[in-house]
């Protein structure tokens, strides 16, 4: 959804109309979902869900641009998953449930596993293998659509950190196997 | 499988590959790998409307305080407001004037220790004391001889005086926000003002009673 009309719903959705607030969630909920399902996997609806809570709660004393409100979002979104991850750490006795990207990760057979998964659960599931920060820096920058400064705002970092978190991102993403594995004869590198 | 990379991706091709079209993209894979991860939602990604809705109204709901919880509020706060015109005033015309006073108004002076109606050497830091909804902050009486809060009836008078001439000098914003208080808001000073003081004191003060 273009910024313009988040503006207007946002404005509205601040002043309690929840039918404004439906069209935010209706427009970030899936992006917000994919970076968690990044950064948390299995646990992604769950924190998600958290997320817009607290986004819920706040967002009557909201005031500023759509921009500010997705950095806002994704900061939220973001504390409740390393919050989730803290509790998840507390139960060590509880067996860990194996996703797709894990099952992916230990799968000797690369190509089949390319064919079989959706395209977008195949690229989180890659992306998803990328050190923590490289992840995040992907994800924040391609998925919700934010510039360099936002990211850096979300992520806590200077903004040459996330440039170059993203760019060591990419390289690691254009060796990885899988995407080796997409590749077209005849494309890169001809 | 086909040849490696002939270089490294440097930052402006990794500032392009995040942000331009994919089809233009000297790494078509990769590009196809991002363009996947920001493909157009799915309806599965979009369970959850109806209860995230639901969690936005309640949240609305909390942050209304409930009716009772307004009408504390609104007591409490004309008790404040009362008891620091007492403590100002001196007198119990104004309590009659307000109608009865609200029962925790009493719990209220005694904490406070509202003075009696003589006059209180230091009337100042019994207000200070006073819990207020809204802050009143009254001006300690260190720097000047004669404490501010010694002329009381002076502020009513200081403030009609400048409504008939607004040529006059406006009154110092403290004792404005004192005079508010007990007014209990500054578009009701002049209803308060308006009202009969304590007998004996005060002059010129129509009789017509207070609406606040």
């Amino acid at each position: 959804m273009a910024d313009e009309e988040l503006a207007s719903a946002l404005s509205a959705a601040a002043r309690g109309d929840s039918g404004a607030f439906a069209t935010l969630w209706w427009s970030l909920q899936p992006a917000v979902l994919r970076y968690l399902r990044v950064i948390v996997g299995e646990a992604a609806e769950d924190v998600a869900s958290e997320t817009w809570l607290q986004a819920a709660r706040d967002l009557r004393g909201f005031s500023g641009p759509p921009a500010a409100f997705r950095v806002w979002l994704f900061t939220i979104a973001r504390h409740r998953a390393i919050d989730d991850r803290r509790r998840a750490r507390r139960r060590p006795e509880e067996p860990h449930v194996l996703g797709d990207q894990d099952v992916a990760a230990v799968q000797p057979d690369v190509a089949y596993d390319v064919i079989q998964r959706s395209g977008t659960d195949w690229a989180l599931g890659v992306i998803a293998s990328l050190p923590k920060d490289q992840a995040e820096a992907v994800m924040l920058r391609v998925v919700a659509g934010l510039d360099v400064a936002q990211t850096a705002q979300v992520l806590g970092k200077r903004a040459g950190a996330v440039r170059i978190a993203a760019m060591r991102g990419l390289r690691r993403l254009a060796d990885h196997p899988e995407v080796q594995a997409r590749r077209s004869p005849r494309a890169e590198g001809v | 499988m086909g040849t490696s990379r002939r270089h490294r991706i440097g930052s402006r091709e990794a500032e392009q590959l995040l942000t331009a079209d994919p089809h233009a993209s000297a790494y078509p894979a990769l590009s196809e790998l991002l363009a996947a991860a920001a493909a157009p939602p799915r309806p599965d990604e979009r369970v959850g409307l109806a209860a995230a809705v639901a969690a936005f109204e309640a949240a609305g709901q909390d942050a209304r305080p409930s009716a009772a919880a307004v009408t504390r509020r609104r007591l409490f706060a004309r008790s404040v407001a009362v008891g620091a015109a007492i403590v100002l005033f001196g007198g119990t015309a104004v309590a009659a004037e307000t109608g009865s006073l609200p029962g925790a108004a009493h719990k209220l002076f005694s904490a406070v220790g509202v003075p009696p109606p003589e006059a209180d050497p230091t009337p100042s830091t019994a207000v200070r004391h006073v819990p207020t909804a809204t802050p009143v902050p009254v001006p300690t009486p260190s720097s000047s001889r004669r404490p501010f809060l010694a002329e009381p009836r002076g502020l009513c008078r200081a403030w009609e005086a400048r409504q008939k001439n607004p040529k006059k000098k406006p009154m110092p914003a403290e004792s404005l926000r004192v005079l508010a208080a007990a007014a209990g808001g500054e578009e009701r000073i002049g209803a308060f003002c308006a009202a009969p003081h304590p007998p004996g004191k005060g002059k010129g003060h129509n009789k017509k009673k207070s609406t606040g």
